[in-house]
């Protein structure tokens, strides 16, 4: 209960300061409708399915991408650590990607996958492959040495280490990755949406911006805030039973 | 310094104080897309003819034009170079202040062009709106004028936007991508395509006489403020049409040219007659418009065109001219 309270007081105090200023006239109803209009607006269209049915295409989106992204790359990624020559060869064209601003390749891959599905799931997965084959390999190269020499002499050999030392040395930090991989999936899929629009929550916001449906627009990015909150907590959940042994964070 | 210099100096700077506070109180802040139809605005400032009226110009691009109206709307900006908007509808049914006063430009039989297609895809011509069914077109927005001018051509032939797949990307994707064959068709309002693979189609101006694509429209200072102000904006803007439709190329052409992602030939070659020197607004255009917002749900109440458009600052410059 106390937890609840902590975590909830900041938003219902400043949801009540904004309905009072609001109803007190403070605030232009145009740009700045009350959290009431909000609420209304909200009902509206989760009762139409719309929200729904936006939410759940930006959601499929981004998992499909991202799925397509991470498998490669967290295999990329651990075999970067591990052999030097892969190493070698791959981490320029991944540092390369890393620094691309993803979106400014969107037209690219609509001249070469047509303007549909194809090209958006492509820059998604590709954003969540550069971001989990980083932490991957990262993951791999941070594993203590001394892990690896005390396995050995305990009999383990090569083809043992993988599943006794590196697996879970390396889940936690692949786990981050998939975490932020999944995040930026959202904001790749959520800013595609916004500049080719077919449906999902960044075309709703779009259009929203372009009726000028300030309830509207600002219901969607709530919408948008509260499924990247649900997935980060989603990932966090799944990763505390797969990965039982993570360090907690402090506090 | 001697005492003479300093009562100069002194002076100086009060003149230049004066100055300033002049400039500030005549300063208009304009938003405007990059494409051909704001030439004229740049040809009436290089001519001095807005000096002339004491207003001073910031010129703002902005390269969507469906983002201008909430920006005058929030007061971020006097005046919009854009098309009425659904956004514009909406704004105005709650209570905005933001209108249209004056037209700027329209579709001209032989001298506009609002669909282009791929030559490829059009093996017999693109004469007929009818020869769009089952191809894949790109307008820039479901709410923008493309959108709205792809569906009154299929009107025309009897069709719907169901019998067309309909695609969304910005002007530059839309070109690149009916040259890729990515696409069959592009509304795209006269892009002056300078490659023999892609050929106009059909023009509204045919099937919809006078219609108008885009209009200036003021925000709550000009409209609420000095009436002479916006009227003397117009005044000089009107005068830039007239230069421009007689001849005169704006200095900024290769600014144009490049901020409309064409050739400088193509904008200095383009169609003048387009620009409408009287500034008249059509009222039928502007009830298509709300008339189709409100049908396709991106209005919520419907309204008469009378409500959005302002001719007061038109009937003051008619008044003075004549």
């Amino acid at each position: 209960m106390k937890r609840l309270i902590r975590v909830s007081w900041l938003p219902i105090v400043a949801l009540l300061l904004w309905q009072t200023a609001a109803v007190a006239g403070a605030l232009n109803p145009l740009f700045v409708p009350a959290p009431a209009a909000l609420f209304s607006s909200a009902a509206a269209m989760i009762r139409s399915g719309e929200l729904v049915g936006n939410a759940a295409a930006t959601l499929g989106r981004a998992v499909a991408g991202f799925t397509i992204g991470s498998v490669p790359g967290i295999a990329i990624g651990l075999a970067m650590g591990r052999v030097g020559a892969v190493r070698q060869s791959l981490e320029p064209v991944v540092s390369a990607l890393n620094a691309t601003p993803k979106l400014s390749l969107f037209p690219l891959l609509m001249l070469l996958f047509g303007v549909g599905e194809t090209a958006r799931l492509t820059i998604i997965g590709l954003s969540s492959f550069v971001i989990t084959a980083i932490h991957a390999f990262d993951a791999v190269r941070n594993i203590h040495p001394g892990w690896v020499d005390m396995a050995r002499n305990y009999g383990a050999r090569s083809r043992d280490l993988f599943g006794a030392v590196y697996v879970p040395a390396c889940l936690p930090q692949v786990f981050t990755g998939m975490r932020l991989g999944l995040a930026n999936a959202l904001v790749v899929g959520i800013s595609c949406e916004l500049v080719n629009p077919s449906s999902g929550l960044g075309s709703l916001i779009w259009l929203a911006w372009q009726t000028f449906a300030t309830e509207r627009l600002y219901v969607t990015i709530l919408a948008t805030a509260l499924l990247g909150s649900g997935l980060h907590t989603g990932l966090r959940m799944l990763e505390r039973r797969l990965v039982p042994w993570k360090t907690p964070h402090a506090g | 310094m001697n005492r003479r210099t300093a009562l100069a100096l002194l002076a100086g700077a009060s003149l230049a104080g004066c100055r300033r506070a002049s400039t500030a109180h005549r300063s208009i802040r304009v938003v405007v897309a990059p494409n051909i139809s704001a030439t004229p605005l740049y040809v009436a400032d290089e001519l001095g003819f807005f000096a002339d009226e004491d207003i001073d110009i910031r010129t703002q691009v902005i390269a969507e034009s469906l983002q201008m109206v909430p920006l005058v709307a929030a007061g971020r900006a006097d005046v919009a170079f854009s098309s009425v908007t659904p956004a514009e509808i909406n704004i105005v049914a709650r209570g905005g202040r933001v209108r249209v006063v004056a037209a700027r430009d329209a579709a001209v039989l032989g001298c506009t062009h609002e669909v282009h297609g791929r030559r490829a895809s059009f093996p017999n011509g693109f004469v007929h709106v009818a020869e769009l069914k089952g191809k894949r077109v790109a307008v820039t927005a479901a709410t923008s004028l493309t959108a709205f001018i792809l569906d009154l051509l299929l009107e025309s032939a009897g069709l719907n936007t169901a019998d067309v797949e309909r695609l969304m990307m910005r002007h530059s994707e839309s070109t690149a991508a009916l040259l890729a064959g990515q696409l069959d068709a592009a509304v795209d309002m006269d892009r002056n395509f300078s490659t023999p693979d892609i050929i106009p189609g059909p023009s509204i101006a045919a099937l919809v006489p006078g219609f108008q694509y885009s209009h200036i429209q003021f925000g709550e200072r000009l409209l609420d403020g000095d009436l002479g102000l916006g009227t003397a904006f117009l005044r000089a803007y009107l005068r830039g049409v007239r230069e421009y439709r007689g001849g005169a190329t704006p200095r900024a052409l290769s600014r144009i040219a490049a901020e409309s992602a064409m050739s400088p030939v193509a904008v200095l070659h383009a169609c003048r007659e387009r620009l409408p020197e009287d500034g008249r607004v059509d009222r039928t255009t502007v009830q298509r418009m709300i008339d189709w917002s409100v049908r396709n749900g991106f209005a919520n109440q419907s309204m008469d065109a009378a409500q959005i458009i302002d001719t007061r600052f038109l009937e003051r410059l008619a008044t003075r001219t004549s």
